[in-house]
């Protein structure tokens, strides 16, 4: 008797065991097995790297590149911190350097407050405050309870651990199942489209196609049905007809100048066969010249182009703001810098007009601290606004 | 029915077309298109802003060429006026986006604010820039200073300054006027800011106006309107003779810029605007400034004396040693001013107004208070044993008995900082009522 009531009670225990182990083990969520290359960091290879800082890829090693955190690599030749490029001296002066990039971005985090071991922390993502030291991974002074092997970057402020990706220090609806990046923040799974405004949120859009859906630029994507500015379906647009640009749009009825989502400009009866953008500002199609949603008269559109300084003219007049300056060199124009100064080979300007008396080929603007002030000087003096006075004092400059 | 429709059409229309017209538009909310054009909107912009045009323009054929100008298949148009003489085949702007700019041209005029430019060529026309809402423009022959043509001046090497003064090759201009035997190439401005005193190797100006007889040589500015040369004092353009030594002058001490005392080593002068005061009676040795906050006192070993827009005075009875100013009080223990100021008291609400008769500022001797028990309170309030006193004002008004009114000075965290309760009623330092705090 007793020993077939301890069978019964053995194997009920066994079975209960079994149902915990079926439970916790095979009924765990499904761990996604991502493929980086770099554990832990967003880039897939060194090309995704350099584009993403606006480094030039073909002078890099890609035998010996090395990310030491995000924003800080190196190779058998250079240093690239940020977007700049020092050369490799010694390791002694990597080492120097990537001291002086954790601790800038130690300051910036968390202040005096260091909660990691300096000597082995790594930045994962620099703009969404994720790092990780030899122990531990953080997100900005916080611990995290993801293993510091575990972490992995997906985006600018999205991670995860391999079950759940993480928005800052929230759940994200986003799956890793059918994860994938559609380029300029936007971002598909196995069921959504989620878009990256504001900039540190994903939303998931709604009403969109996500079969079709692709994205154009930085700041357009359309699927079958609609174009999107900035995440945002476009209204009472002509579908058919949408061209856009990167700031402007046209169709068959209008042009669109958009600032961002709630600052659309509308211009009306343009050709829209011709209609282009030259910049962030300017539009031109084959009769008018158009800063924003303005027509700037007296121009030929046809021959608007931007001079070595990247000045926008027509061959005969400087275009700066919308606005013509009078009788001025549209080769040798140039905005200087303090933007409210500005020289050709003939003569110097203060806000378009001319200043009397000073020379050109000496004539050069002085920065300084205070942003509403404007300083210049020539070989013979300086200038504050349109006129000869004291130069600024040495507390006044920039030196930065 | 017709007035009906009209009146329909007009009110659910008119909300498409000005929100067409309005800048910004979010995302969302897109307007939906109903066949505007530049061109339309532009037309309605243009009849809403000049609806007097209605009466003479041809709807059907206008054409706005920019804020201000517009035509139709008879005439041009600057606002609601015809530009008489305009060929509208060629006409169009100058330039459109410049704010202050408002030029147009056609075929052989030019046009400012729908004025002709007189014989100014459209082909080589140019606009050279504006001050203070000034324009200057110029063709191949010829400057203009808004509408009016500068006799004389050289376009090929005419430039703007500063402070409304223009120079060619040759001449200095002010607005439109060549100043007389100028010389462009030694013109300088004196100062540094926007003074209005220039200077050539000829002569000295103010603004347009020459300084007669100024030397440019020795001119120097004392302060932003005072100026001297070797041998005299000039107040803007005013020329002042009978300082003693002007080697030595210089200003002793500026209320305001406009208001100074200068000394040289004999004498101290006073200089209001254009009014000039050689201070005779004082001794220049023990000259001091009186520090008060709103009026100008000065003593010497002799007398005090207050500088007012009427001249100066000198306070017979006070003894300048022991003399003390508080508020509008002047206090030697023997006798007792208020300085006046009428513009602080509403004056012209008092049935006793006689402009002829009280004084702008000034002073007057006060007999009625005890100088014993004499005691000030803030602003223009003070007391003796008895009564309560305002002073400044046209002339002292008593406030009622001390007993009754038990004036007390409260000091408070928050502006203003200083409240004077006399009686149930609070009042800050320049006279205005506040609500009293509690307790």
């Amino acid at each position: 008797m007793k020993i077939r009531k301890f069978l019964l009670s053995a194997s009920s225990i066994i079975a209960i065991l079994g149902i915990i182990i079926y439970l916790v083990l095979l009924n765990r969520p499904k761990i996604y097995l991502l493929n980086y290359p770099w554990q832990g960091y967003v880039y897939q290879n060194m090309n995704d790297y350099a584009s993403s800082f606006g480094l030039p890829n073909d002078s890099m090693d890609s035998q010996s590149f090395t990310i030491v955190s995000d924003g800080f690599a190196y190779d058998n030749h250079a240093i690239y911190i940020g977007n700049t490029i020092l050369p490799y001296q010694s390791d002694a002066q990597l080492l120097e350097e990537k001291q002086k990039f954790l601790s800038e971005y130690q300051n910036n985090i968390c202040g005096m407050y260091a909660p990691w071991d300096m000597n082995t922390l790594e930045v994962l993502d620099r703009f969404g405050g994720i790092a990780r030291d030899k122990n531990f991974a953080y997100l900005n002074c916080q611990k995290l309870k993801i293993p510091r092997d575990q972490i992995q970057v997906l985006a600018r402020y999205l991670h995860t651990d391999g079950y759940k990706v993480f928005n800052q220090d929230s759940i994200s609806p986003i799956a890793l199942d059918g994860f994938q990046k559609l380029g300029y923040g936007y971002i598909k799974d196995h069921l959504n489209v989620y878009a990256q405004y504001p900039e540190s949120s994903y939303t998931p859009m709604e009403h969109v196609d996500t079969e079709t859906f692709n994205v154009i630029n930085q700041n357009f994507a359309k699927d079958a049905n609609h174009y999107y500015y900035q995440g945002q379906p476009l209204a009472n647009i002509d579908y058919v007809t949408f061209k856009p640009f990167i700031y402007h749009a046209a169709d068959q009825n209008r042009a669109y100048f958009l600032s961002n989502t709630e600052q659309v400009s509308l211009t009306y009866s343009i050709d829209l066969d011709s209609y282009e953008e030259i910049d962030q500002q300017y539009a031109k199609d084959k009769h008018h010249l158009y800063y924003e949603h303005l027509r700037v008269p007296n121009v030929n559109p046809n021959n608007a182009t931007h001079n070595q300084f990247g000045v926008l003219n027509d061959g005969i007049h400087v275009i700066i703001d919308g606005d013509i300056i009078i009788d001025s060199d549209p080769e040798s124009f140039q905005r200087l810098a303090v933007p409210t100064f500005a020289k050709d080979k003939n003569r110097a300007y203060f806000n378009g007009v001319r200043i009397v008396n000073a020379d050109p080929k000496t004539f050069m603007s002085i920065k300084t601290k205070d942003l509403n002030l404007n300083y210049a000087k020539d070989a013979k003096g300086c200038f504050k606004d349109n006129k000869r006075s004291a130069c600024p004092t040495r507390e006044e400059i920039d030196n930065a | 029915m017709r007035n009906l429709n009209l009146y329909l059409l007009t009110v659910l229309l008119f909300p498409t077309l000005s929100q067409a017209q309005s800048d910004m538009f979010k995302t969302s909310d897109i307007p939906t298109y109903h066949g505007e054009t530049y061109e339309s909107i532009m037309v309605e912009q243009y009849l809403k802003k000049y609806p007097k045009i209605k009466e003479i323009v041809d709807i059907s054929s206008l054409h706005v060429i920019n804020n201000n100008y517009a035509i139709d298949h008879n005439n041009a148009y600057y606002g609601s006026k015809i530009i008489s003489g305009a060929d509208i085949k060629t006409f169009s702007p100058y330039k459109l986006s410049s704010h202050f700019s408002d030029y147009a041209t056609d075929s052989n005029h030019v046009y400012l604010e729908g004025e002709q430019l007189p014989l100014a060529t459209p082909s080589h026309f140019n606009e050279l820039g504006y001050s203070s809402r000034n324009r200057y423009s110029m063709d191949g022959h010829y400057v203009y200073f808004n509408n009016e043509m500068i006799r004389g001046a050289d376009p090929k090497s005419f430039i703007l300054g500063n402070n409304g003064h223009a120079q060619d090759h040759q001449y200095v201009y002010y607005g439109a006027k060549k100043l007389e035997n100028s010389n462009a190439k030694t013109f300088r401005f004196l100062g540094e800011d926007n003074t209005g005193y220039a200077a050539d190797i000829n002569q000295v100006y103010y603004f347009p106006d020459i300084i007669e007889g100024a030397n440019p040589q020795t001119f120097q500015l004392l302060n932003k309107l005072t100026a001297k040369d070797d041998h005299a004092l000039y107040s803007r353009a005013k020329k002042f003779e009978g300082v003693k030594d002007i080697k030595t002058l210089q200003i002793f001490h500026s209320y305001y810029p406009y208001l100074s005392l200068l000394a040289d080593q004999y004498h101290v002068y006073y200089l209001e605007y254009d009014d000039f005061y050689i201070i005779s009676d004082a001794d220049i040795n023990t000259f001091k400034i009186l520090p008060a906050r709103f009026d100008q006192y000065a003593r010497d070993k002799n007398h005090v004396y207050t500088f007012t827009s009427q001249g100066y005075s000198i306070f017979e009875k006070l003894n300048p040693q022991i003399t003390q100013i508080k508020g509008p009080f002047l206090n030697d223990g023997q006798h007792l001013y208020n300085t006046l100021s009428s513009w602080q008291s509403k004056l012209t609400k008092n049935e006793d107004f006689l402009p002829n008769r009280i004084p702008l500022s000034g002073y007057e001797s006060v007999e009625i208070i005890d100088l014993p028990s004499f005691q000030y309170l803030a602003g223009p309030y003070a007391m003796d044993k008895d009564i309560v006193v305002m002073g400044r004002g046209h002339t002292l008004t008593v406030l009622g008995k001390r007993a009754e009114l038990q004036p007390k000075l409260i000091s408070r965290n928050k502006k203003p900082k200083y409240l004077i309760k006399i009686g149930e009623e609070c009042f800050d330092i320049n006279t205005s009522k506040h609500s009293c705090p509690a307790n």
